[in-house]
């Protein structure tokens, strides 16, 4: 379990505590769900309807296939951010971000923050790429992933279904932190032969 | 084993039962997994020689996020075909196939039968769209798949890790239905 609580302040000076989660957050995650809006629910995978599938995601995490980090607002849950990861198989060095995050508090900043401080963790854990699914609708998610450096690999047409049954595509968004831990070796090494070392 | 909803003929004559992968397939479908050659084991998306890892896909598939498929010789599995959909969410009407015959059946039809049924329990499921995924050395699966009229849809370089920690170029493929 990765330990982290931090506090934080929007653009309008209102505090977030971001942490991560546990099975104990259950009915703020049930809540968190049932806040949203039928069309803010439809870029979900699961029925966050159900509560037993709530409870699921927590087991993903004990199992080691997720790591959340959550959003509180005046002990309200208001944004979570994920990373999953898998411990076997050919994506074991793969992790998949994904935001969910109220789109009132979107304007005010926290998206781009748990979306940095999941990146951040994808680092930490010594994977070598992250991936992002946005649909085509998502441009503010989209936005804030291309600030973070990530780039669109590919685009999976006709993916996605909406609430009306509508079909969307999905932008893959990748970022290889193989090749950002490269690029700064490199650019150490250079820095270790800079003329300063011929001072002394 | 008992229960096959199709007896189809292969090429060479033979005849295989197709069945739905259930519970009493487990010990089956892990000696399937164990006598691929070591070199295709390497690129299998999971290792499927582990226990736990076929538990983990019988588990799916009593969950309802999978469909799986086997052919079966006599007591032996020789085909595993897996149809994997959400059931809610935004990607309920996309289903992600994977298909993997054993290297004694293949040239035999076993391949396409097996993506036929894919295709056939999709339609029933009604979706809209299928996916898979290939390494980019697995030029054989790629072919089939795009016989079957997938198409490519992009390339995430440097994506996958083979069993020996290798790294491949994962190819996404995708076909309207």
């Amino acid at each position: 379990m990765y330990e982290y609580s931090e506090t934080v302040s929007l653009k309008d000076g209102s505090q977030v505590t971001v942490r991560d989660t546990t099975i104990d957050d259950l009915d703020k995650s049930f809540d968190f769900f049932q806040a949203m809006s039928d069309e803010e629910r439809q870029y979900l995978r699961i029925d966050v309807c159900n509560k037993e599938i709530v409870r699921d995601r927590y087991h993903q995490i004990e199992l080691g296939k997720a790591i959340r980090l959550i959003a509180e607002c005046h002990g309200q849950l208001v944004g979570e951010a994920t990373l999953e990861t898998m411990r076997y198989g050919w994506l074991r060095k793969s992790g998949e971000v994904r935001l969910l995050i109220l789109p009132a508090l979107c304007d005010l900043g926290l998206e781009r923050l748990m979306a940095r401080e999941i990146f951040l963790l994808g680092a930490r854990l010594g994977l070598n790429n992250l991936i992002a699914r946005v649909m085509d609708m998502q441009q503010k998610t989209y936005a804030i992933l291309s600030d973070l450096h990530f780039k669109h690999a590919a685009t999976q047409k006709d993916h996605a279904c909406d609430a009306d049954g509508k079909m969307h595509d999905v932008h893959l968004l990748t970022f290889s932190l193989k090749e950002m831990w490269r690029k700064m070796e490199d650019a150490i090494g250079e820095a270790d032969t800079s003329p300063l070392d011929t001072y002394y | 084993m008992a229960g096959f909803f199709k007896e189809p003929t292969l090429r060479n004559e033979q005849v295989l039962g197709l069945k739905y992968t259930g519970r009493e397939d487990f010990e089956a479908s892990l000696e399937f997994f164990r006598s691929l050659p070591m070199e295709e084991r390497l690129y299998l998306r999971r290792n499927v020689t582990k226990r736990e890892i076929v538990e983990e896909r019988i588990g799916e598939i009593e969950r309802g996020l999978a469909t799986g498929i086997v052919a079966v010789a006599g007591e032996r599995i020789v085909g595993d075909a897996l149809l994997f959909v959400m059931p809610h969410g935004c990607s309920r009407r996309t289903g992600e196939v994977r298909l993997l015959v054993h290297p004694d059946y293949r040239g035999l039809g076993l391949g396409t039968i097996l993506a036929r049924e894919l295709f056939i329990l999709a339609v029933r499921k009604d979706l809209k769209k299928l996916e898979s995924c290939v390494m980019e050395t697995q030029v054989g699966a790629k072919r089939m798949l795009e016989r079957l009229g997938f198409v490519q849809e992009g390339i995430l370089e440097g994506f996958v890790n083979d069993l020996k920690g290798r790294e491949h170029n994962l190819i996404l493929m995708g076909m309207k239905l």
